[in-house]
């Protein structure tokens, strides 16, 4: 039941985001390395819409989908959707933050899952871990490598704080750095 | 100062990404049951077909912490060595109930790794070492269902197995030692508190904290 009323909130988000799509000026496409505990390897990529509120600052509605691989431990696959502010400063450089709300597929990472079934017996079984759901907080500095504004291509560096719920009762957090490429479509 | 950073940041990189013995060494299981997924990472020499269970305190410390050790490395020289996390504990994954967080469903736990390891190593000749929580948890696996049956051998490593025996024993260990502290002339009011503490509590429990701190106090002395 807590998880259906996650999911709603993160609909709604996502609708929200869609609805503000219309109203956006540009639409950013990005791709980039997505290391959980930096080291874990993984991809994001995500279609942004920019908003610019000022010369300086834009508001930012994301989609991000992505995967990892935490060898031993699990393989995550995620959606999520963020919402944010990014400030382009003096010589191209900007920096932004971000609150985000998704869902993390894991799988078990390893050389077998396995259970003991009801006639006692030891058997394989699905990696398949859980559906959870992801709430996230992202910092980000960048870099405009284009002179001209028009045609952004944004390189930036993101740590983004992740917590995976429920888990063990809990909500687990991730550290997870992405260091990619943004370029703007339209 | 440019290149200097460039440098920094690969090396990093590069050091990061060396395989540990984590991610190489042995072969590495989850085990799904009752909502968690335990994983048993077993390593060693498995030719050897002696496996040595090892079942971690706590509860909620990890078995993997065995595994870093160099006694433990010796130990996997001869035999294969089985690291399980317990549920709610370690590298322990999935969403079990709090209501699992019972010495029952911890029995059944160790139950089913015994069963895994068996299976899948074709029924190896079984020890088991259980630490602390774990000599406690592993001695009520034993004393239940004949399961003395599916091992070899135990090793009790400070196990907390007989709690009421244990306190005992600690307060006659005290009692005997405290009289030459008062003697040495050295805090006689801590240890003239000792003994009166004795005198109200003469049959103390297991969850009273007082008999270690003494204990640990005698200890820390005798060190010296």
């Amino acid at each position: 039941m807590k998880n259906v009323s996650w999911l709603c909130t993160f609909g709604l988000l996502l609708l929200l985001s869609a609805t503000n799509l219309t109203a956006q000026k540009t639409l950013n496409l990005g791709l980039g390395y997505f290391g959980e505990t930096a080291t874990h390897p993984g991809l994001v990529a995500h279609l942004e819409l920019e908003k610019p509120q000022s010369k300086k600052v834009s508001t930012i509605f994301r989609g991000d989908i992505g995967a990892y691989v935490h060898a031993r431990n699990h393989t995550g696959v995620f959606m999520d959707v963020h919402t944010g502010l990014r400030r382009y400063h003096a010589s191209r450089v900007f920096t932004e933050q971000y609150l985000g709300l998704g869902t993390l597929l894991s799988f078990y990472n390893g050389d077998g899952v396995f259970q003991r079934d009801e006639n006692g017996n030891i058997r394989r079984a699905s990696a398949f871990a859980n559906l959870d759901i992801m709430p996230s907080v992202t910092l980000g500095v960048g870099y405009n490598l284009s002179k001209n504004s028009d045609s952004a291509n944004l390189i930036y560096f993101r740590p983004k704080v992740f917590w995976q719920l429920p888990f063990n009762n809990l909500a687990l957090p991730h550290l997870a750095l992405q260091v990619g490429f943004i370029h703007r479509i339209n | 100062m440019k290149k200097l950073i460039w440098l920094s940041l690969i090396a990093s990189f590069l050091f990061a990404c060396e395989k540990s013995e984590y991610l190489s060494e042995g072969n590495y299981y989850f085990i799904r049951h009752k909502g968690a997924a335990m994983p048993v990472w077993v390593k060693g020499n498995i030719a050897s077909g002696v496996f040595l269970i090892t079942v971690h305190g706590g509860p909620g410390s990890s078995g993997h912490e065995f595994a870093v050790t160099k006694s433990f490395a010796e130990l996997e020289k001869d035999y294969a060595v089985v690291y399980w996390d317990q549920r709610f504990s370690g590298l322990s994954q999935g969403d079990p109930k709090k209501s699992s967080l019972s010495i029952d469903q911890f029995v059944e736990d160790v139950d089913v790794v015994v069963d895994f390891v068996q299976q899948q190593f074709n029924n190896p000749k079984l020890f088991m070492l259980g630490h602390s929580w774990g000599g406690g948890l592993s001695a009520a696996w034993l004393g239940r269902n004949n399961n003395q049956q599916k091992v070899k051998g135990w090793i009790d490593v400070d196990g907390s197995v007989f709690d009421s025996l244990e306190v005992q024993v600690v307060k006659n260990w005290t009692l005997e030692r405290v009289p030459a502290k008062i003697a040495e002339g050295k805090d006689p009011k801590f240890w003239q508190y000792v003994i009166d503490w004795y005198q109200q509590h003469p049959a103390p429990k297991y969850s009273d904290k007082e008999p270690y701190i003494f204990a640990a106090a005698l200890d820390l002395l005798s060190m010296r």
